[in-house]
């Protein structure tokens, strides 16, 4: 890996991990992911254990085959480009060569890592109920992965339309060839294209500058789609804009207040942000429902511990939007006490978490009752 | 009710001293100025003065007071209402201070933009919203970091009859400003300040004395303060 390479991935990754750390606080992070690692190996473990019995029997490997071929594919190539290059680097051609074919290699092993990781779940699906050979599914990680890298290349050159066309005629050729063609016959042919396609990356984008613009509007929007997708969550943090609200769009339009009591301004405050600011009050009702339908969802050992889950799910969220809120440089100019914030803090977090959550407990016992 | 200042050193961060020995007084029915070029230290020596600058070392005694900051700092989604009634709620003067709104609200002409976000104004009008903000209430002292900025010629007329009005009433006040010609005619003293110290503080007349100049304008002693103060 060239040193400028490193030094780009490096500010990618602490840029985009500042970014997070914005968006996601950690402790909501470690709620959501590790007990969302665990039941996911036991909801996994138990899948694999029943596996003969469960429904994905009835599903024909062409079916999985075709599906495979249609969602799996490499986004972009990275070539760690920026529109700057074309000042300085441009005119060191080796160092620009080297950087691209890093880029490269770079995504293409990403790629296959995540591919073999998709597969490698998927196995038990292939090997026990398929009964597919362990070298044939490595032949089908080659086919896929030849096949993802022609695309990429395809859409490089193609029109919309074209590449539409080429995706479905690769996806049946992949198919073919890996169900009715012999496993060497179809290795040496995706080995060929394989080989084909690096050659032809490398004549065409890595050792020429005529799809430098190109390239490096690529790759910007490689590193804005998940950067987008944070704003998503966040839109606030793209470029710390204010949001350009022309009237209060949601509900307490005309500046109405939403709680009669006066000493209730710091909830006035956290709920007409909530409302207004649809990422948190959407993000909240995303993790309410997630909740709500997973407790509906899993057995019934596992309901009290997504109930647990839940809560601290969205106490943590709650706490973080308030903390945001109390961050805020306007308190230099309302002074307000601790006394008054703390009582706002355990009001707030009554009403938005452990009502809801008590709500759902309440569901739950009904429902349990009644079945 | 006085301002008393005594900051032996104050900065971001610690041993890294922005401002020093800053000493000075204000008191009641007083404006004062506080003159600096940019990076002087006068936002600095404000915000010291409230707390919120991080490392301060020193004395500072001041009362309940009204505060126009450097820029302005309105939360994005509350109205120009809704921030003038959080204010009252806060201080818990709803009744008795609805009626000043109106009035600054009429003062400033912001009052056909009462259910429109501040954060969609212009420059002068959200300064116009931290100055009617300020004076919602009554304090016994005024923070004022560049109140003129952004104003239109009418609105800094409207200001400087209320910061009359407010001497009047026997507020203390201190204003850091760049509007030199404007803190001559209505500042009773002024403190010039370069590099986190003070250079000089008084009267017009007594700031005239220690330059010799007889005739000299605010800019002309800062000018010459300066120049002494790179010279030694």
């Amino acid at each position: 890996m060239t040193s400028l390479l490193r030094q780009r991935r490096k500010l990618e990754r602490s840029y985009n991990f500042k970014l997070l750390a914005n968006i996601i606080d950690w402790t909501v992070a470690l709620y959501v992911v590790v007990p969302a690692i665990i039941i996911g190996f036991f909801l996994y473990k138990d899948f694999i254990l029943n596996i003969s019995s469960s429904w994905v029997i009835h599903i024909p490997l062409v079916f999985i085959i075709v599906l495979l071929f249609l969602i799996t594919r490499i986004e972009t190539i990275r070539t760690y480009l920026q529109r700057a290059d074309r000042l300085f680097l441009i005119q060191n051609r080796k160092q620009m060569v080297r950087l691209k074919q890093a880029g490269l290699y770079l995504s293409l092993s990403k790629h296959l890592i995540l591919l073999s990781s998709a597969l490698a779940l998927l196995a038990p699906i292939f090997i026990i109920v398929h009964h597919v050979k362990i070298f044939e599914l490595l032949i089908l990680l080659l086919l896929l992965f030849t096949n993802n890298f022609t695309n990429v290349l395809l859409q490089l050159k193609l029109h919309k339309w074209q590449q539409l066309v080429s995706n479905i005629f690769m996806c049946i050729l992949g198919t073919v060839c890996f169900l009715y063609v012999p496993v060497i016959i179809t290795a040496l042919i995706y080995l060929i294209l394989l080989v084909y396609c690096t050659s032809y990356y490398n004549r065409l984008f890595v050792y020429s500058t005529k799809y430098f613009d190109q390239q490096v509007e690529l790759d910007q929007a490689a590193f804005y789609k998940w950067q987008s997708l944070l704003f998503q969550i966040a839109p606030e943090l793209r470029s710390q804009l204010v949001p350009k609200l022309k009237k209060p769009r949601l509900l307490w339009k005309n500046s109405k207040r939403m709680f009669r009591r006066s000493d209730y301004f710091i909830e006035e405050i956290v709920c007409k942000t909530m409302l207004r600011q649809k990422q948190y009050i959407f993000g909240y009702l995303r993790f309410l429902s997630m909740g709500i339908g997973l407790t509906i969802i899993v057995p019934a050992w596992a309901k009290i511990i997504i109930l647990v889950i839940l809560y601290f799910t969205l106490r943590s969220m709650m706490q973080s939007v308030i903390q945001q809120i109390f961050e805020h440089k306007i308190w230099s100019i309302f002074q307000v006490t601790n006394e008054q914030i703390n009582a706002a803090n355990s009001r707030l977090l009554k009403g938005f978490v452990n009502l809801p959550v008590l709500c759902v407990f309440v569901i739950l016992v009904i429902f349990t009752l009644v079945n | 009710m006085t301002i008393n200042i005594n900051i032996h050193k104050g900065g971001y961060v610690e041993n890294e001293a922005i401002i020093s020995n800053i000493e000075f007084q204000v008191n009641s029915g007083e404006l004062v100025g506080l003159i600096g070029s940019n990076g002087a230290g006068k936002s600095t020596t404000l915000q010291a003065m409230m707390g919120v600058l991080p490392i301060v070392d020193g004395q500072i005694t001041i009362g309940n007071y009204g505060y126009v900051p450097e820029r302005p700092i309105l939360y994005e989604y509350f109205t120009l209402w809704e921030h003038i009634d959080f204010y009252m709620r806060v201080a818990s003067k709803e009744n008795t201070l609805t009626n000043r709104a109106k009035e600054l609200l009429e003062i400033f002409q912001l009052d056909h933009k009462l259910h429109d976000y501040p954060t969609t104004f212009s420059k002068g009008m959200q300064q116009k919203v931290m100055l009617i903000l300020a004076f919602l209430d009554k304090h016994s002292t005024y923070i004022l970091d560049e109140p003129f900025m952004g104003l239109d010629p009418q609105a800094m007329r409207k200001l400087l009859t209320i910061l009359e009005e407010l001497k009047a009433q026997g507020a203390a006040i201190l204003m850091s400003t760049h509007a030199l010609d404007t803190a001559e005619k209505i500042c009773d003293r002024f403190i010039l300040i370069d590099h986190g110290r003070i250079l000089q503080q008084g009267t017009l007349a007594s700031l005239r004395l220690a330059v010799k100049q007889d005739n000299a304008s605010l800019l002309d002693i800062f000018d010459t303060l300066l120049e002494e103060n790179h010279h030694d």
